[in-house]
């Protein structure tokens, strides 16, 4: 790391522009600050390894059920294969997201997501701003919904997804995911070709602050990590899960059809104590740690899809009954 | 008086692909909508217009009201209305009551079931106003999306959300609410640079799109794209953009105020493989490609922004920016792939799975390999490029594993074939990686080289014989392997590049390989069944995409004692010279064609053709002239037809095919098949039994009758 220099420009990010444009983590409390505005509970990121912030509790169980409910969280997301040793100047095998999630959707949801913008220093009339069709779908947590990908001057810099369903269930009110892709929108204000060369403040670039983690886990994710104990931890895992679910569901059985909502509630006041949160967290594990194998080449093809459907089988049966618990 | 309707449904950016037949069935419906209601003037014209945020339909001239008319209402039968003295019942009173009449107005008519009474009964038309909502809600639910959504609680649901809806007749509103919607005058402008709301005084067409202009949305399609051609003219600096019709489309549905911005890239960036340049440049970017005159790439590209233009360069700065990390990203990649060669990668294709019961993309390439190694040496030449070939094959999928084709999946084979020639493998090897994929549409390019042909044909009949035994046959809609397009290119690349091949005997081999190779769900499925499905989709391509007439195909190809039969290249020969040899002798074809067909029907009726081709027909039971005759003109013929191999020799048999309207209506004429005597008649259905089978060795010409 280079020595820190309290100059206006950082002496890390060699060519930029002094302060020009939000300085990375002005970017994010900018942000956090709109949608706290917009009544969003500020959260914080979850603290286990997920491939999205749609995995966050505070999406895929929330979305779940009549209750409304707003929240905004930064969420740093792992996806191994993305890898790149911290050589690309554009991929990452972490990278964060500011997910918003607006239950049930405002009917003015685009221009309260175009304001969020202008908030950040985007003078709309000045750039190409489009919505472009872009159906989102995650095999793995049986969730899938319709929207865009926002495009600024070309360049992909949110996801705006109406979901439909999640976890099986198919979503009434459904909810508003708006996914932003921070380190973009950062490159993008301050007018860098690099991720790395984004500055995090004034004194430290992104790359002072990230690369080696981007290194490390590059060398971890596509050579060192043990895949014999990634298979051991995943079987675990899942065991546990299916055994907490199994428990569960005899604690919560179907509600007849007639008294559903009565039973369920009552249901829902009798086993607060069942821990599906913790049945939940196995199945991210798994789902991570499917992503290690798959970044070490440790599954075919066929063995995949398999997979696949093991996680979400974990998914789906939480879902299903959390919203037995929350109707 | 007649008056204007104006309809617009305002919406979140309704998917590009979907919004010209969205629009399309919005204004058919409403249209239908609209004269079922009798609101439908007969001087009434619609006109549509759509953007990504709106559609739109207009009607110029709509009843204000419905004509009053008259409607007949058919009561009870005659027999309850009227008592035996002719005087009208209760029932008759009754009925006559309920629109307010007397008995007296009753009158009988005939019915299917006997005789009722009826009346004359007037209808005062209904004001447009009314009935309005009712048209406009069915016309709206009408336009059925495939994958429609939800959004609020009102549970409406469409392709994206609805936010806003005009309905003007006149300078008035029509009632009207959809979920959460209500119908008002109120438009909006474009997103960022028009006004959020821009009240309308009347349904009036033009002036609807003047305020929409004036608040930078061009509505009308057209106009959108004559400014995109504009743009694309004027920004080009004497390179040309690349013509890309779809991409135009795709524009048109993409903007409310398109403005083609030029931007530029580092010439560096042209070290690498065009297509890959361009791939990025189109698909991921949305941009027009520019060529210099001499057909090189230039530095530079044509975005197309919603905008109205680029007031600061930011929208140019920014675009740059992006493709500048795209095209850094491609090299890497083009860098990163290169250093594995394709042999190596032969390894990984294991990794990869073709099929889940048809094992991985590494067995498939070994089958390629196997298959071509037997098709190459009944070709010409051969041996000049077997080895290259059966090279090709081999290598023809290893480009699946590459991060390129990862991250552009569209340029599968071509990125082979540029790998291939990076590494210096020979340009016959690279070339045939490069095309076999080809045609990627029932009229797309073909290979152009022969041994990319045989690589393409060795690829798409393995994958349709893997698929058939799976029992995975094309049916209806359903084709998720897209069999029919690979079938489409087998039959187009043998016919256009005249290879004769047999595809029989390579369905054999091909069904030989899958047997060898023991994949449990895979059964060996019929030849014939195959070959049908092939044969069906030749015909799809001499009809539908070569324009022949549906009977000439069908002599062709629906006509099982046909010489090369299982061989396309034959087929098409043949089925040229049916259409040369019709269109020289239009009336004697037409004549001969009869008699053939009346021929056949003799003998279908007497039992059918197997049952009279042995024992053959003897020359010593003719006992009339014409009957020799005959025999002296179709023996050679038959003869001619047995040796032909190429389309002069189908066309000469045909010829001579031509000639014997005549000796075939003599015979007609003058001989009696059914004979008393047993022994003439068998032998002349033996006679026509061999004639009809010997004379369809080239075309059915009986199916060509009328």
């Amino acid at each position: 790391m280079s020595t820190p220099t309290f100059t206006a420009a950082s002496s890390t990010v060699p060519g930029a522009a002094p302060l020009a444009g939000l300085d990375f983590q002005d970017l994010c409390r900018h942000l956090q600050g709109y949608w706290a505005k917009q009544d969003c509970i500020l959260q914080l990121p979850y603290d286990l390894e997920v491939g999205a912030g749609t995995m966050s509790p505070e999406t895929f169980l929330r979305v779940l059920g009549r209750a409304p409910y707003r929240v905004a969280y930064l969420q740093p997301s792992r996806r191994p294969a993305d890898g790149r040793y911290g050589e690309n100047p554009n991929r990452l095998y972490k990278h964060i997201q500011l997910q918003v999630i607006l239950k049930p959707p405002p009917e003015n949801i685009q221009q309260l997501y175009l304001d969020s913008l202008r908030e950040i220093g985007i003078r709309l009339e000045e750039h190409d701003i489009k919505f472009e069709e872009d159906n989102w779908e995650s095999p793995t947590l049986g969730a899938w919904g319709l929207g865009w990908q926002v495009m600024l001057d070309g360049l992909e810099i949110t996801q705006f997804t109406y979901f439909q369903q999640c976890g099986g269930q198919t979503l009434d009110p459904v909810s508003v995911e708006i996914t932003y892709g921070m380190e973009r929108i950062a490159a993008f204000l301050q007018d860098v070709d690099s991720v790395y060369d984004v500055r995090w403040n004034r004194r430290w670039s992104y790359g002072d602050v990230r690369r080696d983690d981007e290194v490390q886990m590059s060398v971890y994710n596509f050579e060192a990590a043990d895949v014999e104990n990634l298979w051991q931890h995943f079987k675990l895992n899942e065991a546990e899960a299916q055994k907490l679910l199994a428990e569960a569901r005899r604690a919560l059985p179907e509600p007849e059809a007639g008294a559903a909502a009565e039973g369920a509630a009552a249901a829902g006041r009798a086993a607060p104590r069942l821990p599906l949160l913790g049945a939940y967290e196995l199945c991210l594990k798994c789902s991570h740690l499917f992503n290690l194998l798959d970044a070490r080449g440790a599954i075919s093809v066929t063995e995949r899809v398999g997979i696949i459907q093991r996680v979400r089988k974990l998914a789906v049966e939480t879902a299903t009954l959390w919203l037995r618990l929350h109707p | 008086m007649p008056l204007p309707l104006l309809l617009e449904f305002g919406c979140e950016e309704i998917p590009a692909a979907m919004l010209n037949a969205l629009a399309g069935r919005l204004a058919s419906g409403l249209e239908t909508e609209l004269r079922g209601a009798m609101l439908w003037s007969d001087a009434a014209r619609r006109s549509s217009v759509w953007t990504p945020r709106r559609l739109a339909c207009h009607v110029d001239a709509l009843l204000e009201r419905q004509n009053d008319r008259e409607e007949e209402v058919v009561g009870p039968p005659a027999k309850a209305a009227y008592d035996a003295a002719g005087k009208p019942t209760r029932a008759a009173e009754q009925f006559a009551a309920r629109f307010g009449l007397t008995p007296e107005k009753l009158y009988r008519v005939r019915q299917p079931k006997g005789e009722y009474v009826a009346l004359k009964h007037a209808i005062a038309g209904q004001a447009a106003a009314e009935l309005l909502p009712d048209c406009i809600m069915r016309a709206w639910k009408a336009v059925a999306a495939p994958r429609a959504m939800r959004w609020d609680e009102s549970g409406l649901e469409f392709i994206r959300p609805l936010r806003w809806m005009v309905a003007l007749l006149g300078d008035a509103v029509v009632p009207l609410r959809l979920g959460a919607v209500e119908a008002g005058r109120e438009t909006r402008g474009h997103r960022t640079l028009g006004k959020p709301a821009i009240s309308l005084p009347t349904a009036g067409w033009e002036h609807y799109l003047a305020a929409l202009k004036e608040n930078f949305v061009l509505a009308e399609p057209d106009a959108r794209r004559r400014r995109i051609e504009a743009g694309l003219a004027a920004s080009a600096n004497g390179a040309q953009p690349r013509p890309d019709a779809a991409l135009l489309d795709l524009l048109v549905n993409l903007t409310e105020f398109p403005t083609v911005v030029r931007g530029e890239f580092d010439a560096g960036f042209l070290d690498l493989p065009a297509e890959v340049l361009i791939t990025v440049m189109r698909g991921h970017q949305h941009y027009f490609a520019l060529e210099e005159a001499h057909g090189k790439l230039a530095p530079a590209f044509l975005a197309v922004a919603n905008q109205d233009r680029d007031r600061e360069g930011l929208i140019r700065h920014g675009n740059e920016r992006v493709l500048r990390a795209r095209f850094n990203d491609a090299r890497f990649f083009w860098r990163h792939d290169r250093v594995k060669s394709l042999e190596a990668r032969l390894e990984d294709l294991r990794h990869i799975s073709f099929h889940a019961k048809l094992g991985n993309y590494q067995e498939k390439a070994w089958r390629m390999r196997a298959l071509v190694q037997a098709i190459v040496p009944q070709l010409s030449h051969a041996g000049e490029y077997f080895e290259q070939v059966s090279q090709a094959a081999m290598l023809a999928k290893c480009d699946l594993g590459t991060d390129l084709v990862k991250e552009f999946t569209e340029l599968q084979g071509q990125i082979g074939g540029l790998l291939a020639r990076a590494e210096g493998l020979p340009a016959t090897v690279a070339d045939a990686i490069y095309e076999h994929y080809l045609p990627l549409s029932s009229e797309g390019e073909i290979p152009s080289t022969p041994a990319g042909s045989m690589v393409a044909l060795a690829d798409k009949l393995d994958t349709i014989v893997g698929m058939f035994g799976l029992g995975e046959i094309p049916s209806g809609s359903r084709d998720p392997y897209a069999l029919r397009r690979q079938a489409n290119g087998i039959a187009r690349i043998l016919i256009e590049h005249e290879l004769p091949l047999d595809l029989n005997a390579m369905i054999q081999v091909s069904a030989q390989l899958y047997a060898e190779a023991g994949y449990m769900a895979w059964k060996r499925p019929k030849n014939e069944a195959v070959l049908d499905f092939l044969r069906e989709r030749q015909g799809f391509i001499f009809q539908e995409v070569k324009g022949y007439p549906g009977e000439e195909v069908r002599a062709v190809l629906d006509n099982p004692n046909a010489h090369h039969a299982g061989a396309p290249w034959h087929n098409w020969q043949k089925l040229r010279a049916v259409h040369e040899t019709r269109e020289r002798y239009p009336e004697k074809f037409a004549r001969t064609a009869e008699a053939l067909k009346r021929m056949r029907n003799i003998v279908e009726q007497a039992g059918g053709l197997a049952q009279w081709l042995r024992p053959e027909w003897n020359p010593k039971f003719f006992n009339l002239e014409e009957e020799v005759q005959l025999q002296q003109a179709i023996e050679p013929l038959v003869e001619g037809i047995e040796l032909a191999q190429d389309r002069e020799a189908y066309a000469e048999a045909l010829d001579g095919i031509a000639a014997l309207a005549e000796p075939l209506e003599n015979y007609f004429q003058k001989v009696r098949v059914n004979d008393p005597d047993t022994e003439l008649r068998e032998n002349r259905l033996r006679f026509l039994a061999w004639a009809t089978t010997g004379l369809a060795g080239i075309a059915d010409l009986s199916q060509i009758a009328v």
